[in-house]
């Protein structure tokens, strides 16, 4: 009796899985971030399936490897994720448990970071400077000329893990760049103005937006990436951005807590505002150009 | 060589420099000292050019490093190319408590306690010191191993987990894996987690009775993620049948098995849960057993032992069967689990077994049914990113036949701040009711440290 439940217990797993469909009607795209998310629908459209694995108001590097990401990523056919250790406590679980094609090194397995140079890449790294990644900033999707090297990439390996419809991926990624590029012409005169201002952020998540679009970067609330502010950090940066004239914005995610840049906002003048970060960070940004639009009509309205 | 030759050796070597000293003029002497110090002149010279060689080069060489650097650092990431890429991850825990007990006895009437299932020591002390390494073996293996540093009276090395787990890149069925070696298996929740990750100082009281805090045996386990919207696995293990609840495997057959079943989703965009069964079978020989003192010899001289003390003290030998059904539950209130989250999590175990227990050679052994069961829930809120709350209620229902009029229970109440994903320090109270007449208030105060490699944010 023993003996049978265990080659049945060996057994079973491989009957289920001869008895599971092969194939699935859409492509099945496993994001993890939304703006990925956003990328896959601009470029497969109807074809895919799009699955987020967070939303705008979640810290992406905080998120638990939870049993519905396990189910998803079980049959997805390709993950698309920002990379750089942003996903470090998380993907490698769910990788497990996926199909071949998704592992490292395989076309199902698509890391922005891999594609872009990287900021702020630490020379030295030390647990005692916060949640540093040895990679650099994992937030590359916030300079748009990445957005773009990132959906080429996207739509080669879509071509190649769903032949079938390839063409359509191609028109569909070549009607994405021109109005891409048309938009981030357009964004780079609206924020002419911006370039030379500086700007406090909570965590150190626009790092690409600055660097794109010419703004320094006075500070971050957290003192290092990952801890919260302290008190002693908070008095620090008040006194270095005081009365300074180039002083555009304090800003924060959609999930970054709202006490600090509210306090050190009260305190010196500079108004505070929350940007959207991501697609869903805020009412109405639905796709990647809102995202953009949206970012640069706050910073915008703050320098009038 | 021996000692007469060394000596003789010795004393040869004298003579032969001291002999010239013998009977030489001062003017030999000046002629000496003369060419000492041409030669020592000529050898600080070169021994100076080649420092400032040296210099130059070491010089040059860092230079040579510095453009290195800034291409290596140009390349895109994930390009880099270091010998030491292939190293193992290696992950350092580090933990301490301090413990006050107001009560001098920590037995759990009607369970025998086997020595990790204990309360631990009282004062400062030690905790586990783990070293993790991990790394994928190539395309289709990896392999982990964390061994455990345990202060006791001595320092004792324990072979926490040592496997091998398959890779998708194997080929086998997507959703399929198997493990070998010793691991900390599947059973239940906490099981799977190492006791650093836990959100209490200490496992509740079924995990110290029913699996002696977890179930790390040597075996194989194989898993399989169906392919259903909804979260599913399927698996099972076989096993040697050595750690506790089992004892004594002969290694002829296989002694022990396991089976379990997981579901689990989403509701809504900030909430999840999942719920498990699991059965863990198998057969112990002389599990446990702590034989009488002498104090208690005379003691039994008048009376003989009582049930409980057969199930508390003695060794049991024959089937023991554990059934788990536990659930998970979190909620972020805010979508933003960094910020707020609570957790929830709750474990069931029944216990069936059934054979005889040996006490020592004046009681001999007693065929009693040692069938109990016991749960736990606990409730965790973090209601800052680095401030979490916590409490727990644990259970135990003590086998039919020890006969004891009440049953164990315990409160714990917990409090810990994180600073950074790899440190935490916790203040814990518990109060122990484990017998009638017996209450214990505990104060913990305990640290968790953990120095590289980044941990996995299981579920």
């Amino acid at each position: 009796m023993k003996n049978l439940l265990v080659v049945v217990s060996f057994l079973l797993p491989a009957a289920l899985a001869a008895a599971a469909p092969s194939s699935w009607a859409k492509t099945r795209v496993f994001a993890c971030e939304p703006e990925w998310a956003a990328v896959a629908r601009e470029i497969g459209g109807e074809k895919l399936a799009v699955f987020s694995a967070t939303h705008a108001r979640q810290d992406p590097h905080f998120i638990r490897a939870r049993p519905s990401l396990i189910s998803k990523i079980r049959k997805a056919d390709i993950v698309f994720c920002s990379g750089a250790s942003l996903e470090v406590g998380w993907l490698p679980l769910l990788i497990q448990k996926g199909a071949r094609n998704l592992q490292p090194g395989k076309t199902g397995y698509l890391m922005a970071a891999d594609l872009v140079e990287t900021l702020e890449k630490p020379e030295k790294i030390d647990r005692s400077m916060g949640d540093l990644h040895v990679e650099g900033n994992p937030h590359v999707h916030l300079d748009p000329r990445n957005v773009l090297i990132v959906a080429r990439e996207f739509s080669s390996r879509l071509e190649s893990i769903d032949g079938e419809n390839a063409a359509e991926y191609r028109k569909n990624l070549e009607s994405f760049s021109a109005r891409w590029e048309e938009a981030v012409s357009g964004w780079e005169k609206r924020a002419a103005a911006l370039a030379g201002r500086s700007v406090v952020t909570h965590h150190n998540a626009w790092i690409y937006l600055l660097d794109w679009l010419d703004i320094h970067l006075a500070g971050t609330l957290e003192e290092k990436p990952g801890i919260p502010p302290s008190g002693s950090h908070l008095r620090g940066l008040l006194a270095s951005v005081r009365g300074d004239p180039r002083m555009l914005a304090i800003v924060r995610t959609p999930f970054s807590p709202d006490n600090a840049s509210k306090w050190l906002s009260k305190k010196t003048g500079i108004p505070e505002r929350e940007l959207p970060y991501t697609v869903g960070g805020a009412k109405g940004i639905d796709d990647l150009f809102s995202l953009f639009d949206r970012t640069i009509e706050i910073l915008n309205g703050v320098s009038e | 060589m021996n000692l007469p030759s060394t000596a003789l050796a010795a004393a040869i070597i004298s003579l032969f420099f001291a002999l010239p000293a013998f009977g030489t003029s001062d003017e030999e002497v000046r002629e000496l000292r003369e060419e000492i110090r041409t030669i020592k002149a000529e050898y600080e010279d070169r021994i100076l050019r080649m420092e400032q060689r040296l210099a130059e080069m070491e010089a040059k060489k860092t230079e040579d490093a510095k453009v290195s650097s800034k291409d290596y650092a140009r390349r895109p990431s994930g390009a880099k190319i270091l010998n030491n890429d292939f190293n193992p991850s290696i992950g350092i825990i580090l933990g301490g408590r301090y413990a006050s007990f107001s009560s001098g006895d920590g037995s759990i009437p009607g369970f025998a306690l086997d020595h990790e299932g204990e309360r631990g020591k009282e004062g400062i002390s030690l905790g586990e010191t783990e070293f993790n390494f991990s790394a994928n073996v190539d395309d289709k293996f990896r392999g982990s191993t964390t061994v455990a540093l345990a202060e006791d009276d001595e320092t004792e090395v324990e072979l926490e987990e040592a496997y091998f787990e398959s890779l998708p890149g194997l080929g086998l069925p997507t959703g399929a894996s198997v493990k070998a070696g010793r691991a900390f298996w599947t059973l239940g929740y906490m099981n799977e987690h190492h006791s650093h990750a836990d959100d209490f100082a200490d496992r509740p009281l079924p995990y110290r009775v029913f699996l002696d805090r977890s179930f790390n045996d040597t075996g194989a386990q194989v898993s399989y993620v169906l392919p259903t919207e909804l979260y599913s696995e399927v698996g099972g293990g076989i096993f040697r049948g050595d750690d506790f609840p089992f004892a004594g495997a002969s290694g002829e057959d296989i002694n022990s098995w396991s089976a379990f079943l997981r579901v689990g989703g989403d509701l809504g965009a900030n909430s999840s849960w999942r719920i498990g069964g699991y059965i863990l079978d198998g057969k112990a020989e002389g599990r446990g057993g702590h034989p009488h003192e002498e104090d208690d010899e005379e003691h039994e001289e008048d009376e003989t032992a009582s049930a409980e003390e057969f199930f508390s003290e003695g060794a049991f030998t024959g089937d023991t069967r554990l059934y788990a059904v536990d659930l998970r539950y979190t909620w972020a209130p805010t979508g933003n689990a960094r910020q707020s989250e609570l957790l929830f999590l709750a474990e069931y175990f029944r216990r069936s077994e059934k054979g005889t227990y040996f006490l020592d050679e004046d009681e001999g052994s007693r065929d009693l049914d040692g069938s109990a069961h016991g749960w736990y829930a606990q409730g965790v809120y973090k209601f800052a990113p680095s401030l979490r709350a916590g409490v727990r209620y644990s259970r135990l229902h003590s086998p039919k036949d020890a006969e004891l009029s009440r049953d164990p229970y315990a409160v714990a109440l917990m409090g810990d701040w994180t600073n950074s994903e790899f440190s935490r320090l916790r203040l814990q109270y518990n109060r122990e009711n484990l017998e009638k007449g017996r209450g214990d208030n505990q104060f913990l105060i305990q640290y968790v440290m953990s120095v590289g490699a980044h941990g996995a944010h299981k579920y």
